[in-house]
């Protein structure tokens, strides 16, 4: 289990340099000149220019940029500075987070709920009314683009029925349900999927004929035995999904306007801000490496076979 | 090692020796698939008491594991049907039972160990959570109890370091140990009856002995009636009272077990002595069966065995042979032709 652990955690370390390398070098290979975005329309003073460039280390190549960042990460945890908006990315970061944060806790709490229920009922009810109700709505949910539902769900249940707030956080937690929904839909199909066919498979396995024979309730044969396994590869999947909202929802922010991680990189891209964009693609990247580290010890948690390899 | 039957659960009789444990009459069972109406158990009928072994003997397919499943009451219904003019546990019809009275029956009085130990126990509970579980589901035993039990009984059955070891998982087991888990599972609470499917098919030559070796001890020691299903002549030849031979979901010859193997009537039988060469004389040549075992969904007509059947005449073809008597054979057996064969 140790050596397991350590592995696990040993490997973090190369994805990391290597991610960072390829996100700092395209960063640094969009256009956009930082320093000129900073005057806007004005051209800057030459001296101003050099000091800025002096300063964000803009006039040293490439690769020493790169090893000032890398430094600045690992020594402060520093992501840098927008030139532009004249803020640290950390603290651009820590206004953006926690509404992402929310947005994709409540949602992957949404996939659990509804997808595991679906999945399983679908399994226990194989071939029969509910598994096909369940077949077809994810067959629908997995094939509107994420924008259309995002579109969809605003127009009918925001503006049309006014259900729910159209866009913005000005209603507390309310806001969340909405978007949540939509961020959710497609793993949510994908969850119920994915749990209807592990378990379908896992009450054929010998050892639910051993807990039959055993005299156990049937209750007991399927939630002890069979869901006991069926989920692990729904826990996997739902971690990783999970330490990928966390990085930010591009589209469903954008779409309900939350000012989150996804919606703010949105932004620095149009403005050609990639101190942003490196910086929070950095962050990102780093959630998910984290996140998935814990996944994987739960996963062996999970399956006595991986801990003892 | 602990001691003998004190570990076992205590109960308040046991059946004596001779008496009637299970009488299974007329039992058919069918799969409604895709690909058409298995008829995996055909009017098949045994009867079993207390300290006795049958063995069902039979190939691959031929029904065997589903006839155990069918008297377990954990055939999957659908696609499985089950009819049967009784499946009567000492002299009470199982079927007439309500499903929590059939599920007392169930790993308490009748329990069952399979072919692939390592795939018939849970990959993510330890060996002594599921023997433990016996006692805590049908006993109300608090968890720390349960896992004394659960290391009396492995040590009940010969595993080594048991309090050691009953934390460790399935896959940490040698496939022999895993045999013993499930068989400490099964005799948990002290059943009269054991089912063993083909217990020793998925273990090496060796461990099939110290297995096999160690089922008939428990049996000794608590007149346990034992099922013994196997498509292996040899395994049960020294440890069976009775046989029944099954083809395509059929039986088609049963008597003493003796009697089976120094002279079996059935050209099925025959086949089977021949493709077996640890039983057959220095000088007869191995004869296997010709031909495969049909397919369920297309059992042949009339004895479902004549396509291979050297001795196949057209009523062999056209009318089903019943279990009967005959002169000069002890047993029974399914056969038009048993007597002109036997001659
Ligand atoms: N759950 C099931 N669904 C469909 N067919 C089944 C099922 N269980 C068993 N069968 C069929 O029943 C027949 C007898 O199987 P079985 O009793 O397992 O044979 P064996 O003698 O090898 O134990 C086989 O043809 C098998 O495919
Ligand atoms: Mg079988």
């Amino acid at each position: 289990m140790f050596r397991y652990i350590l592995r696990r955690i040993l490997l973090i370390i190369p994805t990391f340099i290597g991610a960072s390398i390829i996100i700092f070098f395209a960063g640094f290979l969009l256009p956009g000149d930082p320093v000129s975005a900073f005057g806007g329309e004005r051209e800057l003073p030459e001296n101003l220019r050099r000091t800025l460039e002096e300063r964000y280390h803009f006039d040293e190549p490439v690769w020493k940029q790169y090893g000032f960042y890398m430094q600045g990460l690992v020594t402060d945890f520093d992501l840098g500075e927008s030139v532009l908006r004249r803020r640290s990315v950390n603290s651009i970061f820590a206004d953006a987070f926690p509404n992402t944060a929310r947005l994709a806790i409540l949602a992957v709490a949404i996939e659990i709920l509804i997808g595991i229920v679906a999945g399983i009922l679908a399994a226990l009810r194989k071939d029969k009314f509910i598994d096909q109700l369940v077949l077809v709505t994810t067959t629908l949910v997995v094939s509107i683009p994420v924008f259309v539902l995002g579109f969809t769900a605003q127009t009918m249940l925001g503006v049309q029925l006014d259900w729910f707030p159209v866009a913005g956080l000005n209603e507390g937690a309310y806001s969340y349900i909405l978007p949540a929904f939509v961020l959710a839909a497609l793993s949510l199909a994908y969850i119920a999927r994915l749990t209807r066919t592990s378990l379908v498979e896992t009450l054929r396995a010998d050892y639910i004929k051993t807990a039959q024979a055993k005299g156990l309730r049937s209750t007991r044969v399927v939630g002890r035995h069979g869901l006991r396994n069926a989920l692990i590869p729904v826990v996997t999947f739902i971690g990783i999904d999970f330490a990928f909202l966390m990085g930010g929802a591009i589209v469903t922010e954008t779409v309900f306007s939350i000012p989150g991680v996804g919606f703010q990189l949105v932004r620095a891209i149009g403005q050609r801000d990639n101190a942003i964009v490196v910086g929070f693609t950095l962050a990102a990247v780093i959630i998910f490496l984290v996140i998935s580290l814990l996944i994987d010890l739960l996963y062996a948690a999970l399956d006595p076979r991986i801990r003892y390899e | 090692m602990a001691d003998k039957v004190t570990v076992l659960d205590i109960r308040t009789e046991r059946p004596e020796v001779g008496e009637t444990l299970l009488e299974v009459e007329n039992l058919s069972v069918v799969f409604d698939t895709d690909a058409g109406v298995v008829k995996a158990v055909s009017d098949a009928s045994l009867t079993l008491a207390a300290g006795e072994t049958l063995a069902i003997i039979g190939e691959s397919g031929s029904g065997k594991s589903v006839t155990a499943q069918a008297i377990m009451g954990i055939v999957p219904t659908p696609p499985g049907k089950v009819t049967a003019t009784s499946i009567s546990y000492r002299g009470q019809n199982l079927e007439h039972l309500s499903e929590s009275d059939r599920r007392r029956v169930r790993g308490q009085e009748i329990s069952m160990i399979f072919q692939d130990p390592l795939t018939s126990l849970n990959p993510v509970y330890s060996v002594g959570f599921q023997i433990g579980e016996m006692f805590r589901v049908h006993r109300g035993l608090s968890r720390k109890e349960a896992k004394e039990r659960a290391i009396e009984l492995m040590e009940f059955v010969r595993i080594p370091e048991a309090r050691r070891r009953v934390g460790d998982f399935p896959h940490q087991f040698s496939g022999g140990m895993r045999q013993r888990v499930m068989i400490a599972m099964a005799l948990a609470l002290n059943p009269t009856i054991l089912i063993a499917d083909e217990p020793t098919t998925a273990l090496d030559v060796t461990v099939q002995a110290q297995i096999m070796e160690l089922l008939a001890d428990l049996q000794k020691q608590n007149n346990m009636g034992l099922i013994l299903i196997t498509h292996d002549l040899g395994v049960v030849a020294s440890v069976s009272d009775r046989i029944q031979l099954m083809y395509a979901g059929r039986i088609m010859e049963k008597g003493k077990a003796d009697d089976f193997y120094a002279s079996p009537a059935h050209p099925y039988a025959h086949g089977l002595m021949n493709s077996v060469p640890r039983l057959i004389g220095v000088d007869e040549r191995l004869v296997p069966i010709t031909g495969a075992p049909p397919s369920l969904v297309n059992v042949p007509s009339g004895c479902p065995f004549h396509p291979r059947c050297p001795h196949a005449v057209d009523r062999c073809r056209d009318e089903v042979a019943h279990l009967r008597r005959i002169e000069g054979f002890p047993g029974e057996v399914a056969c038009h032709r048993a007597e002109e064969i036997r001659d």
